[in-house]
């Protein structure tokens, strides 16, 4: 296709192209500010030697144009964010909360804002939610040099009993034999149901919106998914990991739980 | 990943976004996202992103709907399926053969125990009862979902040889609903039903071409252990209706009871365990031989 016709087909396609982009955005929280940069950086993208993404679109493999172009779009947004602050990515604390989790954690870890400061960069209607997020958001995994007396007299204490220590000691003995058996389990699946996995549980997809790519009916993917499941859980159980196992991992009072009397961790009690 | 990612990789993952990406690009692709989360992120908000966009577009252009448009390509999809199809007149008998032969070891295969049985057309009219008798409901767990497919395979069998479209029918209908309640095989379950439409001439070429492959994935899918042993269960159940107490005394049915009766692994129940040893035993009366057919299958597939 010659450079008049594609820059035709860029014209014509423009309003989509900011759909897209407004979409990521949206679904991104980025700042009016941000927005207007990405929104710069895609139409730069697109253009550039004379509009050569468009003129790779071939359709051959039975895509969309407008699939071809938010792919292209969402490729850019990973670039720009990587461009400019490096590979950072969520804890999986925020990963498992969505989007807004992610981002606060963003703003507030990465980017070293207050709350408030959070908060007045955010939607209105979000701003309740993030608050909420606030309190329960566990503290940065890469220690932060301390600067002042000040900043250290704001750090809650690190200080806990021997018997806490231990007890999460083995909480996270038992927490990585658990992911090394779930891992193995999730190995032994077809790539075709493992990234079923990945992408309900790490991209947070519903199965109804991956049914298409699926080219199935969301029913189908239900009952799909369900036996997915109980093939893991009969796999995790036969390497000796059973409901109460896991129970203690994920509870986040756990050594409380274990002092009330709780069956504690015994990795191989079947 | 990302950093090497091209324009037609991208178009990949739009078309598999789409559910358009098919065979081996698509196998290809899915082996590669499921071990890269850069590519994952571009799919899972690529299909996000399309959804909202649609959810947009259909908010501003309710009106302007129209479902034909999207009814299309599956009919044309459909007529070339069909002309595939009719193009393609294979044997079935000798695929049950293949399957029976390559999937296991112990038992007999499937053949040799029709061989000791009388004409499929007298076996037919039986099929619907066992049909029934295993039930119409929800399909259960994979050894009883196993069993279940292993004895309609057997049924299927009896009732093209027999052209008792009927009872094939029946037979198509009831494997489909165990393959959706498995989840993993939807195009089998798809390709089943739509058998189960023809006639009886088209259902016999139709699954002569596709039965190969699909017993492969059987295998693949469901416990083979059972499937074996779901096709005996059916075999036993309908030669102890005709009366035919040579599929019993058989030295390769006998051999393959004593086998079954090692398994200890397998956890058979004791319903199941005894109607095996009341199959094999000389002392059993026809009467009670009939029985224990019926249990051996309802206490497998329960």
């Amino acid at each position: 296709m010659a450079a008049k016709d594609l820059e035709r087909l860029f014209l014509d396609n423009l309003a989509l192209i900011d759909s897209i982009v407004a979409s990521i955005c949206r679904r991104n929280r980025l700042t009016k500010e941000e927005r207007e940069d990405f929104a710069s950086v895609v139409k730069i993208k697109l253009i550039a030697d004379d509009y050569g993404v468009l003129g790779k679109f071939t359709g051959n493999c039975g895509a969309s144009l407008r699939g071809y172009l938010i792919a292209v779009v969402q490729h850019a947004y990973q670039d720009h964010r990587n461009h400019l602050w490096g590979k950072w990515r969520p804890s999986a604390w925020a990963r498992d909360r969505g989007k807004m989790a992610e981002k606060l954690e963003t703003l507030l870890y990465r980017d070293r804002l207050t709350l408030e400061e959070a908060c007045a960069l955010a939607a209105p209607e979000d701003r309740e939610e993030m608050r909420r997020l606030a309190a329960e958001l566990p503290p940065p995994r890469i220690k932060r040099s301390i600067e002042d007396d000040k900043e250290l007299a704001g750090l809650p204490s690190s200080e806990s009993s021997p018997e806490t220590r231990l007890i999460d000691r083995e909480r996270e003995v038992l927490a990585d034999e658990l992911k090394r058996a779930l891992a193995e389990a999730v190995q032994g699946l077809f790539p075709e149901d493992r990234l079923l996995i990945q992408l309900r549980l790490e991209r947070h997809l519903s199965l109804a919106s991956v049914a298409k790519a699926y080219r199935c009916e969301p029913r189908q993917l239900y009952r799909r998914w369900e036996l997915l499941i109980r093939q893991l859980r009969t796999r995790l159980e036969s390497s000796g990991y059973g409901p109460s196992q896991v129970a203690w991992v994920l509870n986040a009072g756990g050594g409380e739980a274990r002092e009330d009397g709780d069956a504690g961790p015994s990795p191989r009690a079947g | 990943m990302l950093d090497s990612i091209d324009c037609s990789a991208l178009e990949e993952v739009a078309a598999f976004a789409e559910g358009r990406l098919r065979g081996a690009e698509r196998e290809r692709l899915i082996a590669h996202l499921a071990g890269c989360a850069d590519c994952r992120e571009v799919l899972a908000e690529t299909i996000e992103v399309g959804a909202d966009l649609d959810a947009e577009t259909s908010d501003q252009k309710v009106a302007d709907l129209r479902p034909v448009a999207v009814l299309r390509p599956m009919r044309s999809e459909w007529a070339v399926r069909v002309g595939a199809v009719a193009a393609t007149v294979v044997v079935v008998g000798s695929s049950l053969v293949a399957w029976q032969l390559e999937a296991r070891k112990h038992p007999p295969s499937r053949s040799e125990w029709l061989a000791e049985m009388p004409p499929a057309r007298e076996l037919a009219p039986h099929i619907w009862g066992g049909i029934r008798m295993r039930g119409a409901g929800e399909a259960g767990e994979l050894s009883a979902q196993s069993t279940e497919i292993g004895a309609l395979l057997v049924d299927l069998e009896v009732a093209l040889a027999a052209n008792d479209a009927g009872s094939a029918s029946d037979v198509l209908n009831r494997a489909a609903t165990i393959l959706d309640a498995a989840g993993m095989m939807d195009d089998d379950a798809t390709m089943l039903r739509s058998a189960a439409e023809r006639d009886i001439v088209a259902t016999r070429t139709v699954m002569a071409t596709q039965l190969p492959e699909l017993q492969k994935r059987l295998v693949e899918r469901f416990d083979d252990f059972y499937l074996d042993l779901g096709s005996f269960a059916g075999e036993a159940r309908i030669a102890v209706t005709v009366g035919d107490r040579d599929f019993l005394t058989a030295r390769h049915t006998r051999r393959y009871i004593a086998w079954l009766l090692t398994q200890r692994d397998r956890a058979l129940s004791p319903a199941a365990l005894e109607a095996l040893r009341l199959l094999s035993s000389d002392t059993t009366t026809a009467e009670q031989r009939r029985q224990a057919a019926t249990d051996l299958l309802q206490s497998l597939t329960s």
